[in-house]
């Protein structure tokens, strides 16, 4: 089925998005949102959640770069048969 | 300080938060926060649907059609194999799915088939509102024909598969891990009359 028709036959929340190239994307709405959920759990007051949220954003990004990076070099070495 | 009443007990708060995420701060008076939680949580557990569609949740103690899976004794088993000898196998015959039900009798199994259901069902009725319709979409849309012609037999709505089933698997459960936390601080909150923990952890 070519690309058009996985979009017609798309029916919002019984179909999956029809987002395949684009997946790794879709991890920034879900730590965006983690971030938030998270940080209004154990933050004492709730002005310190944007602040706090936006931190652990940038951290969690920066965590699972780090770890692809990591894999990806462990991948390439045992490619390579170092 | 929140107004100390029969609602701020922990029990019903914790009760509170997992039928409606975000629910256990409203009980203790943290509205901003419970506003901020439950929105997050749901919008999170529907995204996951959204990306994945509603066969993300992946109910125990059912198959792909969205039927029980149910456990035969072997003498059931022989009887079954010698009635569809030389005939269609009658799958939907009430006496082929006649064993125990597999949810009941071994239900850590199914479970342990289906981990990630654990948390979905964390968070809250939204998630058995969600498996009831998963249930629905699963069953073969033609059920005459799936019942004489074997190669029929394919469920009403495809499951997803790949990177979209574990991200909208992602979304769903972290939702539910999330309305965890929640549940826990805003019963632990009641407790010490809305106050947080006094030692916070570093992250």
């Amino acid at each position: 089925m070519s690309a058009v028709m996985h979009i017609l036959a798309y029916t919002p929340f019984i179909h999956p998005l029809p987002v395949w190239d684009y997946w790794m994307a879709l991890l920034l709405p879900l730590v965006g949102l983690f971030s938030i959920a998270y940080k209004s759990i154990k933050c004492r007051t709730m002005a310190e959640v944007p602040r706090e949220s936006l931190h652990i954003f940038v951290l969690c990004l920066l965590g699972m770069a780090g770890a692809a990076a990591a894999l990806w070099g462990i991948v390439r070495v045992m490619e390579l048969g170092v | 300080m929140a107004d100390r009443s029969i609602f701020s007990a922990p029990p019903i708060v914790a009760v509170a938060a997992w039928i409606l995420p975000g629910a256990g701060y409203a009980l203790i008076g943290q509205r901003a926060r419970a506003v901020v939680v439950g929105v997050t949580v749901i919008v999170m557990f529907l995204s996951g649907i959204l990306i994945a569609g509603i066969r993300v949740i992946d109910v125990p103690g059912y198959d792909s059609l969205g039927f029980e899976v149910r456990l035969r004794s072997a003498a059931l088993s022989r009887d079954t194999q010698r009635r569809d000898v030389g005939q269609k196998m009658e799958w939907y015959d009430p006496n082929f799915y006649a064993g125990d039900r597999a949810l009941t009798t071994r239900p850590l199994g199914e479970i342990v088939n289906k981990p990630w259901y654990v948390g979905q069902v964390l968070t809250g009725p939204i998630c058995l509102i969600a498996s009831k319709l998963s249930l629905a979409a699963a069953k073969p849309q033609d059920l005459k024909a799936a019942i004489t012609n074997r190669d029929a037999r394919k469920p009403g709505v495809a499951a997803s598969h790949a990177r979209i089933a574990e991200i909208g698997s992602l979304y769903t459960a972290i939702a539910g891990m999330i309305n965890l936390l929640a549940i826990i601080d805003s019963a632990s909150r009641a407790g010490r009359h809305g106050e947080p923990a006094t030692k916070e952890p570093a992250l």
